[in-house]
């Protein structure tokens, strides 16, 4: 488990994460996301040890990460900016990630070179940007961590090989219990492959979840009554929004939907629709509902 | 094993070794690639030519150079995730520390080093023995290729390690370097910061009417230039830009074994440790976000910028601060480049102009503080003269400790005077009193010494009259004790004339020392030596010390003389010469006046094939140094001609010279010229009516009006070029040349004094003699035609003669021979024997033992000549080959070996005596030895 307690670090006068909480629990696949400049990626140089807080503290299971080989060999950390020394073979950047963890699966990093269609003896040079994110992902893969922390890394990958990266991540989880973090500034790169979900925003976690509990716990209402109503009518719900367009209105509830449907049907409605929400729209009524712009919080 | 895994990391160690290896693979071959061409150039520099033995320089010299640039890539390149925020990602997240990154990353440097200088050095020692021409293997001695290998490893390491911990405090790799480079100057830094109270201190405690001031400071304390460039650093660069400055790298190398001493070392490896525990330290704190930064704070560059500059300032100013006008214009255009400089490199460290304003209040500051210092530090050393001296009280001082020069052996220097001059303790009042007199009464000298008064003690360095000088003489003869604690051993060192010779100089002067102790606890030289002892015991100090000052005054004035200042000008040396020539030998003998200039010209060579090319190609000097028969008028002419109408004379000289080549030489009314092409002399006569009165005809209007001006010092003008008789003839050709010296030999008789002819003349005294100095094979050889000896004959050459027949017969009687060789470590042996090995150390023996019994130096140097004593013999050799001559400066300037050796006769007596080999008889001798 991941656990941050009052983190803070300061990059001179800038406060980039401050008394920051944070719990990720062994088995998951976290997502953060946030603006550039929130603080993501420094989040993971601290839980990889790369830097050490300024306050707070940062454990895996307990134990300080920073400069601590025992608990470092077992978390993996692929850079948004990975390194790749210049003229460098694919064989020889699994070469480096081996001598640096002391562990790789050569069978399992050669079998999905070739799913993926990437050679061992292919320079870096001559791959796109996605290839290297490929190659670089399953070296970090093959490390066989415990914790995994992609930073940014899925961003721009195509459907298949995406799909792929999830297969492989899931196994990781599956057969391993392994950790992932995910971050990303797009809450759509991230929705169909996390479970968990952190929203960071000025230097602390503002919201985090279940994916399928914000999912499930939030859903858009439209309906209609032959009386006038305001939103007064729905008092006994938790309405995050509520927008009112002739006698249609469009309300945004927190709950269980079974009841809450129930329950809106006692009122006689015209007409009731349940609509299930994305997850981007989740976060929209619930930074709305924090008194936030999600456009503060994402770069669409 | 759990601290060494903790120390290294085995798999980054693996990994990072195999990614380097192609870099330090190439690195090497270049090295190896400039090493090659500079053991070329070595070869062929005339004074460190190769045909003998490998000097510890040819070793040192080529992985020196690189000292200041491997270890800086390799620092560079194994903190390349210091440069790079994505870099830094990988390996920062890696589960390996920082302290194991650092000293994995030394490891990997040291092992690299190691075997990167263990190959050039190899390849030098190859090298060399390709382009040896000798056909003698070069053996080096393994005790100096150890210390070498260790000194450069330490050098390499001492590099590495500064610039690997300058990562520890940047981000970049501008700053990084800049880092290293202030911190390379941070022990000169800091001895600047401490001098200026040393300064005051030592100012302060001048005691009364001591001489004491800059020059003390200069030889005792710290030395600003020193500082700079801190000689006595072994890794400092000073030596060796000064080392490719100089044409004659072999005077230069006792630099080299001043850093290969052990304390050099040691000091290198103590700093090696403080950059490392210091590097491990800061850059186990190191945090990563610094990465890509200039520095980890603006405080700490400022820091660097100031050690960098601090020094750099101050030593212009120390260097253009004469009379005061510090602002001298060269200083003002330095100072400008500098400045230019310190924007430049910041705006390379900032990356842009922003914060540009900051640097440059920043510089100025530093400008300012460094100017404070410097000048201050300026005033106080040019203040010394005028430094008010303490003044003691006569009757407060309870004791006084003055350094008094050893009875037998006189040091080289003042530098070295309270290093090697031996301290008397004097408490008694009386000689107190006189010794801090006034000292200015008469003619005395100046004593470093000691002062204690009031419980303190001052160091001065006083002027001590005659009279308290020879109260000093009397106490010592009075106090034996203290008298044989001045005659002092100083090992093998003064026959040592060159420190140049790792393998034959320092080490074996060192391992001399103790191996003489060793003996002189078991065999005759401890009575020997006490022989010694009791005969200066018994001699008054003030005679000992005075013929050490006259015999050194007389050396001294033979050596600097420039032949026209000594002695009496009407004195004439009768010199004697022995030729060979194909199997025959010649004697001819002349007077040469003492005034003669250029003394080693009278041994003067002939090459008439380097003769032709001079005369042709336009490239040779041409001069008069002799005349034989010529009127005081002829002489007149011809100085006056030759002195005014050089360009002119240039050309009909050189068609001259050709055409008399194959004229008759005629001997009578000639003028001896010589002519120097490319480091090669030859001669060749010119008659007077034939040759020159032409010349002189066609130019003599023109310069009749010259001669009226400068009757007067005509004559002193030809007088300084030198009026030296011919040697020997100028054959135009090898087997004509014979014909014509021995044809001419009736003549040459009759034109010079002979004494001597050749049945009366022993010739194994000076084929002994040549034998001894020079490969036989290069003199008396077919392919030298002409070679020769010079001697002195006068009256006491009879008794050389003697002598030496008596020590040859002596010397035939000896059996044995046995001494200690340093390089190998081992006592030899050598039982009598037609080895030529046995027949070397005999005649070394012989010489040795003729100088004793004559007085008589044996010397190949160039001056070729020096007596101390009138009635003795000097003997100097030379040969027509010019490979000779070179070897013949060679000898003296590099190799030489010395050691003591026991002797055994064939009737039991046993003799300590102190042999010298010459390069070759070394050679012969680690040849000998090998074959054992």
């Amino acid at each position: 488990m991941i656990e941050a307690k009052q983190l803070c670090k300061n990059f001179g006068d800038k406060e980039v994460l401050k008394d920051m909480n944070c719990t990720i629990k062994d088995g998951s696949i976290y997502g953060l996301i946030g603006a550039n400049g929130a603080g993501k990626s420094t989040f993971l140089r601290l839980i990889s040890g790369v830097y050490y807080p300024d306050s707070g503290f940062l454990n895996i299971n307990g134990k300080e990460v920073y400069e601590n080989n025992e608990i470092k060999k077992k978390i993996i950390f692929v850079a948004d900016e990975f390194y790749i020394p210049q003229g460098i073979t694919v064989r020889k950047q699994a070469a480096m990630y081996e001598a640096l963890y002391g562990s790789f699966d050569h069978e399992y990093f050669e079998k999905n070179l070739e799913i993926l269609s990437l050679k061992l003896d292919d320079k870096f040079a001559n791959y796109s940007k996605g290839m290297k994110r490929q190659a670089i992902m399953l070296c970090a893969l093959a490390c066989k961590g415990d914790y995994y922390l992609f930073d940014e890394t899925f961003d721009g990958l195509d459907p298949v090989v995406r799909n792929h990266m999830k297969k492989l991540l899931y196994a990781e989880i599956a057969d391993r219990g392994a950790t992932i973090v995910l971050t990303s500034h797009n809450l759509r790169e991230l929705e169909d492959i996390c479970d968990h979900l952190g929203v960071l925003y000025k230097g602390g976690i503002m919201f985090e979840g279940d994916i399928n509990d914000i999912k499930s716990n939030v859903f858009k209402i439209q309906t209609g009554f032959s009386e006038d109503y305001d939103e007064s009518k729905f008092k006994n719900f938790d309405v995050m929004s509520f927008k009112k367009a002739g006698s249609v209105a469009t309300l945004i509830i927190k709950g269980d939907s079974v009841s809450t449907a129930a329950k809106m049907r006692e009122l006689n409605p015209l007409f009731l629709d349940i609509l299930p929400l994305t997850l981007e729209e989740v976060f929209i009524y619930e930074m709305e509902v924090l008194g936030y712009a999600f456009g503060e919080l994402s770069d669409k | 094993m759990r601290l060494a895994n903790s120390l290294i990391n085995k798999r980054y160690f693996l990994f990072k070794s195999k990614q380097m290896l192609p870099y330090a693979i190439i690195m090497t071959l270049v090295g190896v690639a400039v090493t090659f061409v500079m053991n070329l150039i070595f070869a062929s520099n005339s004074y460190n030519d190769m045909t003998y033995v490998i000097s510890d320089y040819h070793i040192l010299f080529p992985s020196w150079i690189f000292m200041y640039i491997y270890p800086v890539l390799m620092a560079l390149y194994l903190f390349s995730f210091m440069h790079k925020k994505n870099a830094s990602d990988l390996f920062a997240a890696a589960p390996v520390t920082k302290r194991e990154y650092y000293l994995t990353n030394m490891f990997i440097a040291l092992i690299y080093s190691a075997a990167m200088i263990l190959i050039m050095m190899l390849v030098s020692i190859l090298n060399i023995n390709i382009m040896n021409s000798s056909g003698i293997p070069q053996i080096v001695a393994f005790d100096a290729f150890i210390k070498i290998f260790l000194f450069l490893l330490l050098g390499f390491m001492q590099v590495y390690t500064i610039t690997a911990t300058a990562a520890t405090l940047t981000g970049t790799v501008p700053a990084q370097l800049f880092t290293a480079v202030g911190m390379f100057l941070v022990p000169t830094a800091l001895l600047m910061i401490f001098q200026f109270p040393a300064f005051m201190f030592v100012d302060s405690t001048f005691a009364t009417g001591s001489e004491l001031g800059k020059n003390y400071l200069v030889l005792h304390g710290p030395e600003v230039s020193n500082l700079i460039f801190p000689i006595n650093i072994g890794t400092s660069p000073f030596p060796l830009f000064i080392a490719l400055l100089s044409n004659n790298v072999a005077e230069y190398s006792g630099l080299v074994t001043r850093f290969t001493d052990t304390p050099a070392m040691l000091y290198t490896l103590g700093l090696i440790v403080v950059y490392a525990i210091v590097g491990i330290e800061i850059f186990s704190k190191y945090k990563m976000e610094n990465v890509e930064r200039p520095f980890i704070n603006e405080n700490f560059g400022l820091v660097i910028r100031a050690t960098i500059f601090i020094p750099i300032i101050t030593f212009l100013v120390e260097l253009f601060h004469n009379d005061g006008s510090i602002f001298s214009e060269i200083f003002i255009t330095l100072f400008v480049i500098i400045t230019v400089g310190y924007i430049i490199a910041d705006l390379i460290l900032r990356k842009g102009v922003k914060g540009i304003g900051k640097s440059l209040i920043t510089y100025a500051v530093i400008c300012v503080i460094s100017l404070v210092f410097g000048v201050s530090l300026g005033f106080v050393i040019n203040s010394y003269d005028a430094a008010e001296p303490i003044k003691i009280n006569k009757n407060d001082i309870s004791q006084i400790t003055i350094y008094m020069e050893p009875l037998n052996v006189t040091p080289y220097s003042d530098e070295n005077v309270r290093k090697h001059n031996v301290p008397v303790t004097i408490t008694d009042k009386d000689l107190i009193s006189k010794i801090v007199g006034n000292g200015n009464e008469d003619y005395g000298g100046f004593l470093w010494m000691e002062v204690t008064a009031n419980g303190k003690t001052y160091f001065a360095k006083k002027s001590v009259g005659g009279a308290a000088t020879l109260a000093i003489y009397d106490y010592i003869d009075d106090n034996p004790d203290i008298k044989r604690s001045l005659i002092v051993y100083p090992g093998l060192s003064k026959h040592v004339k060159s420190d140049i010779l790792l393998a034959y100089s320092n080490t074996s002067i060192n391992s001399n020392k103790t191996y003489m102790t060793t003996l002189s606890k078991k065999s005759k030289v401890k009575e020997l030596r006490k022989e010694f002892e009791e005969k200066l015991l018994e001699t008054p100090c003030n005679t000992i010390y005075k013929n050490k000052i006259d015999n050194a005054f007389i050396n001294n004035y033979w050596i600097t003389s420039e032949g026209d200042k000594f002695g009496d000008n009407n004195t004439k040396m009768v010199m004697a010469e022995i030729k060979y020539a194909n199997g025959m030998y010649y004697l001819s003998a002349t007077e040469i006046p003492y005034a003669t200039k250029n003394f080693e010209e009278i041994i003067h060579s002939f090459d008439d094939e380097t003769m032709y090319l001079a005369v042709k190609q336009d490239n040779a000097t041409f001069f008069p140094i002799g005349s034989i028969n010529l009127s005081e008028e002829q002489i007149l002419n011809l100085e006056n001609v030759l002195m005014n109408m050089p360009a002119v004379l240039s050309k009909e000289f050189r068609e001259l010279t050709v055409n008399t080549l194959d004229k008759e030489i005629i001997y009578d009314n000639s003028v001896i010229f010589s002519v120097d092409h490319r480091g090669r002399d030859s001669y060749f006569i010119l008659n007077y009516e034939r040759d020159l009165e032409p010349i002189i005809e066609k130019y003599a209007d023109y310069i009749c009006g010259i001669i009226a001006t400068k009757a007067e010092s005509a004559g002193y003008g030809c007088y300084q070029y030198g009026t030296m008789v011919l040697n020997h003839l100028a054959p135009s050709n090898k087997e004509a040349g014979l014909a014509e010296l021995r044809g001419n030999l009736p003549r040459i008789k009759e034109l010079f004094l002979t004494k001597y002819t050749k049945d009366t003349i022993p010739m194994e005294l000076f084929k002994a003699y040549v034998n001894y100095w020079v490969p036989e094979e290069s003199l008396f050889d077919d392919s030298m035609h002409l070679e020769s000896i010079s001697f002195i004959l006068d009256d006491s050459f009879e008794t050389f003669l003697d002598v030496y027949i008596n020590e040859r017969e002596k010397c035939e009687d000896i059996v044995e021979i046995r001494f200690y060789h340093y390089d190998f470590n081992k006592e030899l042996t050598f039982q009598k024997d037609d080895s030529e090995i046995f027949r070397i150390l005999t005649q070394a023996v012989l010489f040795e033992h003729l100088q004793y019994s004559t007085g008589a130096d044996f010397y190949t140097e160039k001056y070729g000549y020096i007596n101390t004593n009138p009635n003795s013999i000097g003997i100097s050799i030379s040969s027509d080959s010019y490979d000779y001559y070179k070897e013949s400066v060679s000898y003296y300037y590099d190799y030489e070996y010395s050691f003591d050796a026991f002797i055994k006769y064939s009737n039991g007596d046993e003799e300590n005596v102190n042999l010298r080999l010459n390069r070759r008889a070394c050679e012969i001798l680690k040849q000998a030895i090998v074959s054992q």
